[in-house]
């Protein structure tokens, strides 16, 4: 305030214009309260709250972006789940519809039958790719691209782009698993009273192998021997076993199953009968014989089986980063005498289709924290789900390997047999398949009770925000009224008086 | 005693009588005239022939209401720019301010980090951080425009002031003029304009026996003495930018000195450390240092911002008898943290700055806002070898017993026992947005087009960059680069994103003593700018509430002289009647004597 005079007249005279200008400012102040509703709409205002009312308006406007994107990472998990458990009740069902029916079908009904999974494979497979609110959920952290190749591509390869499909890596694996003489690459020998029949050399990533021994014989022996690799050494030169006695065998197949074979000792040389011959040498040709016949069926048939589904797993549990591994050939240049595998890379040049190209099942680390999502302040959740993680990669090989299998034989009892164990290997892994799966849904829904806690916790503690934040800054229309009245009286009643006090002058009594 | 005793008795009651009504009427006339002092009259002179006539004033409350008028000066102006200081920063409880701003950005962070490779996502990042960035810059620029305006209101108040000088100047001459017979008219003018003139700025006033006043600064620099009046000068700079800042060294202040030249001297009244006071005073302490302290609350949090998204710490490895470190990618303004135990068992921490500029060297321990450390100026730009030679020599000031050695681009420090290297980093600034690891340079300084490193060469680089903060365009290039430190890191990835959130919620970055917070010397960006508007919200309203009880204090001081020196009507009109009274009466002792005299003729 800027001073002129100083003569002015009476004692009281400075002071009244600055209280009446006071009040009027108050009374100003006051009646932007009531039209606006807050305290104040300056910085200074707000007086020693502006620091704790800057923190509250941060706090809210945090748990706003929390409701939020808990609002989408909530449906991406419900969408994850959902699809998890869809994907597991269309196995389950294509198991116990077109699988199964695949037992009791001729040649031409498993054909259709095969088709048919195929294409049930298409709708299994889209699962993989399906969107979430923030990109494609099942591609572990790659959320950009959908994960997973199209299904007559992975199955059949990519012909323009000269890359195989599964279809052609089961073919190749069945061949290099069943082996030139198709005895699943042991050696069976015999001399005079002996027969010995040998696993494959160890290390050998293909074929079958002994994994026990048991025999019933009260003369001769049929025993494992204690070097390695594993080998069956079947000695008559002490005698013949009686009619009835059995030797029964173990054999290891790819897949990590086994199965029995049983030789007993009979008259012929027949479906696991041996015929017992007048010496020890002969005997023992009779023995090689028919277990020749019989690891050739075993062959044919378990073999054969888990030989697919084994490379259908091995396939669906591959990716981009990580491609199925192929066959190298043997010294002959020949599948069948295989001994290793050479890693397809994009470097050398793939020949091999990778259906899944999200983040690998096989990188290490927990496949949830792909995605981590805060739901609140250092709160997240992991919501990441690998499209080849053990689950799907079961599932899928188990429904691949069944609509892919192709038995050349003409023989419609073996191909029966070949069907059967296909079909029940295959729904076998199906069930594990769909624990596999389960146990994803059960570590996606425990986030998802997470998330809808945090939620319920963001929106009562958002409330209690609010009110300490209007408290700080907002006045009621009834508080402002009765303060702006007051200060009207108090206004009115000044200017009364000093217009009195001003009217009040010896000049008018004169 | 006779009749004509009588008659001359009543002539005299009718002169003095009507001398009297005559200072009635002045002090009627005068009631409302600025600067009129009440006026009594006190019979009359010796000769028989003029009135004496007095002001009745009572000079130590006349000082005391100057000195109060030039407080108030002080505080009435800065009050009056408080509105629009508080107008820059916003209401606090809407979301249009900084603090929601800051709030925004990392929000979008936080949702980024949900769907790290969310185009959505990053383009929020992006368009929130550069909402920071124009809301620093609008802000700074608000304080400037504030500084300009000071700028022209203080040309304006020295201009006023030098004619209120030589409008005092003139008066002395008058009244020394107008000799021992003062003229009441001249000395209330007089008054009236020191008056007007300590509303400017803060006077002292010695009265000479002749009737003339000296009047000198409140540090006693000459105004006026006698009838020479020192003349004011003032250059303005208007409009200020942030660097512009007072400087007492003539030639180098980037604002309006004010100059004195009287008696062939020239003096810059503001070089002192007193206040000028009045209203001149307070504009100058509103350029210089109220907003310019507003000012580097900003660049703090522009800075510091900054920096806690781009620096990358750098640790050391450890080598025999000490550590060491590789001082790659090191920027101007980027520094090293060393604590070292010396012989004595000490612990002493230093801080080794680069600054590329010889002439800002040796660097004073206030170059960095932490109290505690040592700071040592290192010059990389002639290589390694002078680099080790700087710090060595910093270090063997400090008598510390350190060798420094650097081995390709990697500084050793190694001492022998007792003595100890306990530990040492670097915070680098990223230049580039991928391939430097997490750290990303959101933000660059427009004056260079490079991400801030808090260069001391030439001008601080702090200084202002609220107002230069801009995004990276080559962030905004390529937003992607938000979740991908590498280029080749898969597109879901949220390692850079949860870095980047970190560093926002955890950085510590500086605050400067300059900023005048008192929340130490670190603080996290979105708290500090907490801090800040709390910080201003408290001054506009300690300020406001010292002009308000300034007011008070000069009511009351206005009222005591009010009633010693101001003008009563109802006084003065007593005074009318009783004079009127008197005169009637000695009128009719006139009128009686001359009926007297009738009856005596006719006898």
């Amino acid at each position: 305030m800027s001073i002129s005079g100083t003569g002015l007249g009476r004692s009281w005279s400075g002071w009244v214009p600055q209280t009446l200008a006071k009040i009027h400012d108050d009374l100003n102040a006051k009646s932007v309260q009531l039209a606006t509703g807050k305290i104040s709409t300056t910085n200074s205002g707000l007086g020693g709250n502006v620091y704790q009312t800057l923190d509250l308006q941060s706090r809210l406007s945090a748990c706003d972006i929390y409701s939020q994107s808990n609002v989408s990472v909530g449906i991406d998990l419900t969408t994850s789940i959902n699809a998890v458990s869809a994907l597991s009740d269309a196995a389950n069902a294509t198991k116990t519809g077109p699988l199964a029916a695949i037992n009791s079908s001729d040649a031409a009904g498993r054909s259709s039958r095969q088709a048919q999974l195929k294409s049930l494979l298409t709708s299994h497979l889209g699962y993989v790719n399906t969107r979430g609110v923030n990109g494609y959920i099942f591609g572990g952290a790659n959320t950009a691209t959908p994960p997973a190749e199209d299904v007559d591509t992975l199955l059949n390869g990519d012909v323009s782009a000269g890359k195989d499909g599964l279809a052609k890596l089961v073919s190749e694996r069945q061949s290099a698993d069943l082996g030139s003489d198709g005895l699943g690459r042991m050696t069976l020998t015999g001399s005079g009273p002996q027969v010995s029949l040998s696993s494959p050399a160890n290390g050998l990533p293909f074929g079958m192998s002994i994994k026990s021994v048991s025999s019933t014989f009260s003369q001769g022996s049929a025993a494992l021997g204690s070097t390695l690799p594993p080998t069956m050494t079947a000695d008559f030169s002490a005698g013949a076993p009686h009619s009835g006695e059995t030797v029964t065998i173990i054999l290891n197949l790819p897949d990590g199953t086994s199965t029995p074979l049983v030789m007993t000792a009979g008259t012929s040389n027949a479906n696991g009968t041996f015929a017992i011959g007048a010496t020890g040498a002969d005997t023992a040709a009779n023995f090689q014989t028919a277990l020749t016949t019989a690891l050739k069926q075993v062959a044919n048939v378990q073999l054969f089986n888990a030989s697919a589904v084994k490379q259908a797993t091995d396939f669906f549990s591959s990716s981009t980063v990580n491609p199925p591994q192929r066959i190298l050939p043997g010294l002959d240049g020949s599948l069948t005498s295989a001994t290793a595998f050479f890693t397809d890379t994009q470097t050398n040049g793939t020949r091999t289709v990778a259906w899944y190209s999200g983040t690998d099942a096989n990188a290490g680390g927990d496949p949830r924290q792909d995605v981590s999502s805060f739901i609140g302040d250092g709160v997240s959740v992991g919501i990441g789900v690998r499209g080849n993680e053990k689950g799907f990669a079961e599932t899928y090989a188990a429904l691949a390997a069944a609509a892919v299998s192709i038995s050349s034989t003409t023989d419609e009892t073996l191909a029966n047999a070949q069907f059967s164990d296909l079909v029940s290997r295959s729904s076998a892994q199906v069930t594990t398949g769909h624990a596999d799966l389960q146990a994803i849904t059960a570590s996606l829904t425990s986030a998802q009770r997470a998330v809808k806690t945090e939620s319920s916790n963001q929106t009562s503690y958002k409330a209690l925000l609010q009110q300490a934040f209007d408290s700080k800054t907002s006045i009621t229309p009834e508080q402002a009224a009765t303060e702006l009245t007051a200060l009207q009286t108090q206004l009115q009643v000044a200017y009364q008086v000093t217009s009195r006090l001003m009217k009040m002058s010896l000049v008018d009594y004169l | 005693m006779d009749l004509f005793g009588a008659l001359s008795n009543a002539f005299n009651g009718l002169n003095h009588t009507q001398d009297a009504l005559s200072v009635v009427s002045q002090n009627v006339a005068g009631a409302n005239q600025p600067g009129y002092v009440r006026r009594e009259y006190m019979g009359q002179n010796g000769n028989g022939l003029t009135s004496n006539v007095q002001r009745v004033l009572d000079s130590y409350v006349q000082k005391q209401l100057w000195s109060e008028t030039s407080a108030s000066g002080y505080t009435s102006i800065q009050a009056a720019y408080t509105k629009q200081l508080d107008g820059i920063y916003g209401d606090p409880s809407s979301t249009s301010q900084l603090s929601s701003s800051m709030d925004n950005f990392k929000n979008a962070l936080n949702t980024l980090q949900n769907n790290p490779s969310g185009n959505v996502e990053q383009s929020s990042v992006l368009s929130a951080a550069s909402d920071v960035a124009q809301k620093l810059g609008s802000m700074s620029n608000g304080l400037q425009n504030l500084r300009s305006n000071t700028e022209e209101a203080i040309s304006q108040s020295v201009t006023q002031a030098n004619t209120l000088l030589n409008q005092l100047a003139t008066l002395n001459s008058r009244i020394k003029a107008a000799g021992p017979q003062k003229n009441l008219d001249l000395l209330d003018n007089r008054d009236a304009t020191l008056s007007q003139l300590s509303n400017m700025m803060a006077i002292t006033v010695n009265e000479q026996p002749d009737g003339s006043v000296d009047i000198a600064t409140r540090n006693g620099t000459s105004l006026v003495t006698g009838l020479q009046a020192s003349s004011l000068a003032f250059d303005s700079h208007a409009p200020l930018s942030p660097t512009n800042l007072y400087s007492a060294v003539s030639g180098q202040s980037g604002v309006g000195s004010i100059t004195l030249s009287g008696n062939g001297a020239t003096i810059d009244l503001l070089s002192g450390d007193a206040s000028l006071g009045g209203q001149i005073g307070g504009l100058v302490d509103l350029r210089d240092k109220i907003l310019p302290s507003a000012q580097s609350q900003l660049d703090d949090i522009g800075a510091g911002l900054s920096l806690a998204l781009s620096n990358r710490s750098v640790s050391s490895s450890a080598v025999t008898g000490g550590l060491s470190l590789d001082t790659t990618g090191i920027q101007s303004g980027n520094r090293m943290a060393l604590t070292f135990t010396d012989n004595s068992g000490a612990v002493h921490k230093v801080t080794l700055v680069r600054v590329d500029d010889a002439s800002k060297l040796p660097l004073a321990d206030s170059a960095t806002a932490d109290p505690d450390d040592k700071v040592i100026g290192v010059r990389f730009s002639g290589g390694m070898a002078m680099a080790v030679s700087d710090i060595q020599a910093g270090l063997n000031a400090m008598g510390a017993g350190i060798n420094v050695s650097s081995t390709s681009n990697t500084v050793s420090f190694t001492a022998s026992s007792p003595a100890s290297v306990t530990s040492l980093s670097s915070s680098v600034t990223n230049m580039q947005i991928q391939g430097q690891g997490n750290a990303l340079p959101v933000f660059t300084d427009s004056a260079t087009g490079l991400p801030y490193t808090g260069s001391l060469d030439g001008t601080d680089q702090r200084i202002g960059i609220a107002a230069r903060l801009q995004i990276n365009p080559a962030l905004t290039a390529k937003p992607s680069a938000l979740a991908d430190a590498t280029g080749i890191a898969s597109s879901g990835d949220p390692t850079r994103v949860n870095a980047l959130v970190l560093q926002f919620n955890t950085h510590a970055i500086e605050v400067h003593p300059e900023s005048g917070l008192s929340v130490g010397s670190t603080s996290q960006v979105a708290t500090l700018v907490k801090q800040v508007y709390q910080s201003q919200a408290n001054m506009i309203n300690r300020l406001t509430a010292l002009d308000s009880s300034q007011s008070v204090v000069l009511s009351s001081i206005q009222s005591r002289f009010s009633q010693a020196s101001g003008v009563n009507m109802d006084q003065e009109l007593t005074n009318l009647t009783a004079l009127q009274n008197v005169y009637a009466a000695n009128a009719k002792v006139m009128t009686t004597v001359r009926e007297m005299f009738t009856v005596l003729m006719q006898m």
